[in-house]
């Protein structure tokens, strides 16, 4: 390094901005600061340039209002250690999955008794009475549950005969 | 002075074992402590404030996530400002893809610096530009124009005070390349900021 060179070694005073240089160094660039005017002029611009910067994010960061950012993220906190059952039953509770889980249940309840085997008609429990003619045989009987009857009439084959035969 | 340091470290170390305890309480104390320094870190990077808000969130909600898996040992601030660090960064990835189109070059077309029209003007009396907030939306317009990477490196240099040993080992990069960046930022924005600044000197 030269005293009182007006060619700047950029690389050598950065380092010296930015305390990477040894003890001995910084000795050497101390003592040519005291009699180099370009170097004092540098070191004084990227100090300016600095300090502002400095300046300008330290106000930003004083300036700013976290409380929004906080009540975000202890919202999202909140949420996050919550149960899974009570997240569950709070977005149950909203009404969003309420109707159309509602509708899925009464559909698959449709499909279910859809699907059961048709209850048979029991038979008749007894044979009340039973009247036989020429024509026709008739038959009345009871269900056990329901004491339904029904009336049974059965045309007999040769009344048939005989009726097509007249 | 070592019992402050002494009294400092294991304060930090009590702090995160009743974080590792799930102590609300010690929560909000080390958002409180930690948040504006934090803060100033995303912003020096990105330059945007509300975008830095969100990253500081972001780094808390990942704290409270991974703090049963702090090892004792480390430190807390140094693992806070690590992922602070690279969310920003990801950030300008992120935004850099999504705008690439609008991405501006340093040096305009025929070489020269970008130069305001008003330079030199009486408006700009460079005394008043000091205490003006026209100094600083310059400032950052030229800060904005430098590559993300050399901004980057040159903020955590002069925000952060870091040393080139401590940003090369954060951003997995090279001392020479953190050394070279920061050169590179300090002398572009000498350049840029030139006509406003040797006046006063």
């Amino acid at each position: 390094m030269k005293n009182n060179s007006h060619k700047i070694d950029h690389a050598l005073l950065n380092a010296w901005m930015d305390n990477e240089l040894d003890s001995d160094e910084y000795a050497m660039f101390d003592d040519h600061l005291k009699e180099c005017p370009a170097c004092r002029k540098e070191v004084m611009s990227h100090g300016q340039i600095s300090s502002l910067i400095t300046k300008n994010i330290e106000q930003a960061a004083e300036n700013t209002n976290f409380g929004p950012m906080n009540q975000r993220l202890f919202d999202a906190l909140e949420k996050r250690n919550k149960p899974w059952w009570i997240r569950l039953a709070r977005f149950m509770g909203t009404g969003k999955v309420l109707i159309p889980a509602g509708t899925l249940a009464a559909v698959v309840l449709v499909f279910f008794f859809s699907m059961q085997p048709a209850a048979s008609i029991s038979g008749p429990s007894a044979l009340v009475s039973s009247v036989s003619g020429d024509y026709a045989s008739v038959m009345i009987m009871e269900t056990p549950n329901e004491q339904q009857t029904i009336i049974w009439i059965q045309e007999t084959a040769s009344i048939d005969n005989k009726d097509h035969k007249g | 002075m070592s019992n402050t340091i002494n009294s400092k470290e294991s304060d930090e170390e009590r702090l995160v074992a009743r974080l590792q305890r799930g102590s609300e309480e010690a929560f909000v104390l080390l958002v409180q402590q930690y948040q504006q320094r934090l803060y100033k870190t995303a912003y020096g990077i990105t330059l945007e404030r509300e975008e830095s808000l969100d990253i500081v969130q972001e780094v808390f909600l990942k704290v409270h996530r991974y703090i049963g898996s702090f090892k004792k040992d480390s430190n807390l601030y140094t693992w806070l400002h690590r992922m602070t660090v690279n969310e920003s960064l990801n950030w300008i990835r992120k935004m850099k893809r999504r705008f690439k189109w609008l991405h501006r070059p340093v040096e305009s077309e025929d070489g020269n610096d970008f130069i305001y029209p008003e330079l030199g003007s009486e408006d700009y009396a460079p005394e008043k530009l000091f205490q003006d907030k026209e100094m600083k939306t310059i400032l950052f317009d030229q800060m904005k124009k430098l590559p993300e990477d050399a901004r980057a490196i040159f903020m955590l240099r002069e925000i952060d005070g870091l040393s080139y040993d401590e940003i090369a080992d954060i951003l997995k990069i090279k001392r020479g390349t953190v050394s070279s960046r920061i050169f590179y930022a300090r002398k572009r924005l000498k350049e840029n900021l030139a006509g406003y600044f040797d006046q006063t000197t």
